[in-house]
Formats: C-alpha cells, sequence, structure tokens
C-alpha cells in the first residue's frame, strides 16, 4: 500500500470513534487515480463512515487525507483533537467541490428532478439555461429525462438512485464516492450504473471510490479492491489478485462464505 | 330563532354597518397581534435554527423549558407582564400598563415559545440528508442551511399560524396589562367578554364570528406565502 505520484488519495493511520465505539481503528489507503477502488466490508463495518470522512462531510478523530491534485498541489487534510468539521473550512471547499458523494438513500430537494440537478451547477456560479441544458444531457445519461419537469419527490427508489447518478454526471466531479450504489437498482439500472461508471472513469478521467457488501459487483468494476473489517483495511490489491491469490486468511473467507450463499 | 341565529344576523349588520365599535377592536386585534408575531419571528427562527443544529451542555433542560412555555396559559403571562410593569413593578416607571405595547409584550411571551418550539421540531423533522446532500454538491454551511430551511418551509408556517391563533385569541392577557378600555385597548376578545357578561349575546356572538373570519383570511394569506418558494434552482454563488 505504497503511495505513488499517481495515488489520487492517500489515507494514513485514520480513527474515528462515535463514543466509546471505535468505528474506524486504522485506515491506511490509497486510491489511484483515473480507477475505480472498491471497499468491501460486512455490514457495520464503517464503510459509510469511512465513505463520509473521505468526502469530507465528517470529521475524522485522527489521523491524514491527502488528496493530490484536486487544487493546485497536495492538499492533506490532518485531523486531531482540535479539528473543525470540515464542512466550516474554506480549504476544504474548494476540495470538496471536486469531489461528490452519491448516498445510499439518496436525499432529494423537494422541486422538480431538473432543479435537483442544476442546484450544484448554479452554486458553482453557472447560469441557469446553461445548467438546464447540462443536467438535462445528465439527465439523459442516467436514464430518466423523461422525469426531468416531475417533483423529485415522486420518484421510486430506483428512479432516485438514477437521479443521483445524474447529479454526479452534470457535475463531474474528480473524484465521486458511491455508498451501496446498486442496492435499490433494478439488474438493468445496475447494468446502466455500472457502464457509467466505466465511460466515467476511462471517458471523463474520474475516480471512483465504491463501499458495497457486494462481492460480485466487486468484481465486475474494480481495478482494486480493499478490504475493510472490524475498522481496518485488512487487504488492497488490484482485483485479480485479490479475488484470486487473497493473503489475508480473513479477507480469503469473506470471499468464500459469500461464494457458498 | 336562538340566539346564535341572533347572533349571525347582527354579526353581518356590525360588519355591513361599519359599527366603529367593532372595527376598532379588530384594528386592536390584529395591531397588537402581528407587532407580537414580527417581534417572536424575528428573534424565534433565528433561535430555533441554533437550538436545532448546536449541541451544549443543558441543550434539552432549555428545550424543556421551550415546550413547556408552548402552553403557557395566557393568564400566567398576563400575570408576569402585569407584575413586570405595575407601577410598582420593576418597569413600572415606563407607564406602559393598559397600554398597547403591554399587551404586545404579553403576546410575545405566549407566541416566542411556539415560534422557537414548533421551528426546532420542524428543522430536525425535514431530512437531514438534505444538508449533507447540498454540502456534497458544492454548498457552504450557509447554503446548505438555507436548503434545509426550504425543506422545512411548512413546519416554519406552521409555526408562525399557530402562534397566530394563540394570540390572537387570547383574552386572559389582553384583559389583565391592557384592561380593555374602549377606544384604547379593547381587542374582538376583550370586548366579547364584556359584551357576554352585559348579557349582549348576539353582541358576543358577532364578535366571535368576525374573530374566526378574520383568523381564516390571515391562514390564507400566510399559506399562499408559504407555498410561493417550492423551487430549490434559485441559488447565489458565492466564493
Amino acid at each position: 500500500m505504497s503511495a505513488t505520484s499517481t495515488d489520487l488519495i492517500t489515507v494514513r493511520d485514520m480513527r474515528k470513534r462515535f463514543g466509546t465505539r471505535e468505528v474506524l481503528r486504522s485506515i491506511d489507503l490509497s486510491v489511484p487515480a483515473h480507477s475505480i477502488t472498491v471497499i468491501l466490508g460486512t455490514n457495520g463495518a464503517g464503510k459509510t463512515t469511512l465513505l463520509r470522512i473521505l468526502g469530507l462531510l465528517e470529521p475524522a478523530d485522527e489521523g491524514t487525507v491527502a488528496y493530490d491534485a484536486l487544487v493546485p498541489g497536495v492538499s492533506t487534510v490532518t485531523y486531531g483533537v482540535s479539528t473543525r468539521s470540515p464542512a466550516q473550512d474554506q480549504h476544504c471547499l474548494l476540495l470538496r467541490r471536486q469531489m461528490q458523494l452519491a448516498f445510499q438513500h439518496p436525499a432529494i430537494f423537494s422541486g422538480s428532478v431538473l432543479s435537483n440537478v442544476t442546484y450544484g451547477l448554479q452554486l458553482r456560479g453557472m447560469n441557469h439555461a446553461e445548467a438546464e441544458e447540462r443536467s438535462m444531457a445528465a439527465l439523459r445519461e442516467a436514464g430518466i429525462a423523461e422525469r426531468a419537469h416531475q417533483h423529485a419527490s415522486s420518484l421510486s427508489g430506483g428512479e432516485a438512485a438514477r437521479l443521483s447518478v445524474a447529479r454526479a454526471l452534470a457535475l463531474q466531479p474528480r473524484l465521486l464516492f458511491l455508498d451501496e450504489p446498486s442496492a435499490s437498482l433494478d439488474p438493468y439500472g445496475t447494468k446502466l450504473l455500472e457502464d457509467l461508471l466505466l465511460h466515467m472513469r476511462d471517458d471523463l478521467n474520474m475516480t471512483a471510490v465504491i463501499v458495497t457488501q457486494d462481492i460480485f459487483e466487486a468484481r465486475r468494476v474494480a481495478d482494486q479492491v480493499a478490504f475493510l473489517h472490524e475498522g481496518r483495511i485488512v487487504e488492497q490489491a488490484t482485483r485479480d489478485a485479490f479475488f484470486t491469490q487473497p493473503r489475508d486468511d480473513r479477507t480469503r473467507h469473506f470471499v468464500a462464505g459469500e461464494l457458498l450463499v | 330563532m336562538g340566539d346564535i341565529g341572533r347572533g349571525f344576523v347582527q354579526a353581518v349588520r356590525l360588519i355591513l354597518s361599519l359599527d366603529p365599535g367593532t372595527y376598532e377592536a379588530l384594528g386592536m386585534s390584529l395591531r397588537v397581534t402581528m407587532s407580537a408575531l414580527f417581534w417572536s419571528a424575528l428573534a424565534g427562527f433565528p433561535l430555533g435554527i441554533l437550538l436545532a443544529f448546536s449541541h451544549f451542555r443543558g441543550k434539552q433542560g432549555v428545550m424543556n423549558v421551550v415546550y413547556t412555555l408552548m402552553g403557557f396559559p395566557p393568564v400566567v403571562a398576563g400575570l408576569l407582564v402585569y407584575l413586570l410593569l405595575s407601577r410598582s413593578g420593576p418597569l413600572g416607571p415606563l407607564g406602559l400598563l393598559y397600554t398597547p405595547t403591554a399587551m404586545v409584550i404579553a403576546q410575545i411571551a405566549l407566541a416566542l415559545p411556539v415560534i422557537v418550539g414548533l421551528s426546532v421540531l420542524g428543522l430536525r423533522g425535514a431530512d437531514k440528508g438534505v444538508f449533507d446532500l447540498a454540502l456534497t454538491l458544492g454548498a457552504t454551511r450557509a447554503q446548505a442551511s438555507i436548503a434545509l430551511l426550504r425543506e422545512a418551509r411548512l413546519a416554519i408556517l406552521g409555526a408562525v399560524i399557530t402562534a397566530f391563533g394563540n394570540a390572537v385569541s387570547e383574552v386572559g392577557a389582553a384583559m389583565l396589562v391592557g384592561g380593555n378600555i374602549q377606544g384604547a385597548t379593547r381587542t374582538l376578545t376583550t370586548a366579547l367578554v364584556l359584551e357576554t357578561r352585559q348579557g349582549s349575546f348576539d353582541r358576543a356572538i358577532a364578535l366571535g364570528i368576525i374573530l374566526l373570519l378574520v383568523s381564516f383570511l390571515v391562514n390564507v394569506v400566510l399559506s399562499r406565502l408559504g407555498e410561493g418558494t417550492s423551487e430549490v434552482g434559485n441559488v447565489r454563488h458565492i466564493d
């Protein structure tokens, strides 16, 4: 897990506790640029917490996260006792605007589906007409353009997931975090999402970090796989190495156990 | 025809004849309640936002006090303001007792906890994910708070309507600190009590009907205002 010049994110000894519960004990992780990294883990392993910290929505208690070349130079966020929430930091705002997190249960603003997509573009100063045009294109790619002018609260769970994807496509963040992205999608939606992910990686130079418990999804889209277990990254490897020659016993059990189901 | 029927006819007559006493009472009710509502909203919503999103020791205690004050008996609020403003009270020298200002103060004591309490509940109940969603879409904390307020706008409207209803219909405080002085501090509710005591049930019922009618009209206007802002699209660029 050595940091190379092509790592977009490098996490060192990151810890997070909620009250007395240690959720993340000591996370070391590197995310290579222009690739898809899948973090596998069981329920309650701390996957969502890890993603929220990487996405600068929540502070860690200790450790560092370096974001290379997202904003000019290397930006390292160092967490310690006195760290304010990253949401309050202007420097973090610049970083945050280069990344986006798609939640497992996508939140929606009340308003039209279209206005849910234009919101982020208008925050960045884009004029209304241009924002709508780009948002419509993103909605078409995500396959829900026909719902653009309906109220967003009328969307089904799967459609809300597509809206979430459309928001990411419209903003084209350098870094995309996805929390259980296909949990509410039908097989067709899952295929569409996975194709879009590969398109974002190959044609839009985006880097994605996905947390999931779905081994099969990891096999389909991952370039790298990391296994999060009891608050630590137990193993991180390229996809083929991870699945064919897992070095850690726990990884072997997890991979084998899931396959037996 | 019973009292209620006669009261209804009398109400129509009072409204159409532009009865000066009735319109004065109506004007006083609206003036006092709207002032109290204005000041309560001005102080109450920022307080509500603060309480909804901040964490400090004793916060639950503060909230318990606020929730208790939401059910403040108007006559008790009136008594406290009376003692505060009476000639021997700490604010006695200001000479505010038996003025509209005194009634406004008493009604603020009733409306402020309602605004604070209901806005805290509304903001907490609004989809928490919206705040994080706004952040991850590139909003500042302030912009994300605005997005959350917009989601909670129905609860906020509910707070205003409830506070208005409480204030305009209360009689205990207005009677104690206003004194029901004709042409000076007589409101619809204090006039209604007076008419009932004097046995003029038809006039009392007429005043009651007018009170309900005014409440209805104000609520219609407030609801219209609340529905006006339903799009999230209007964001301003901040760097």
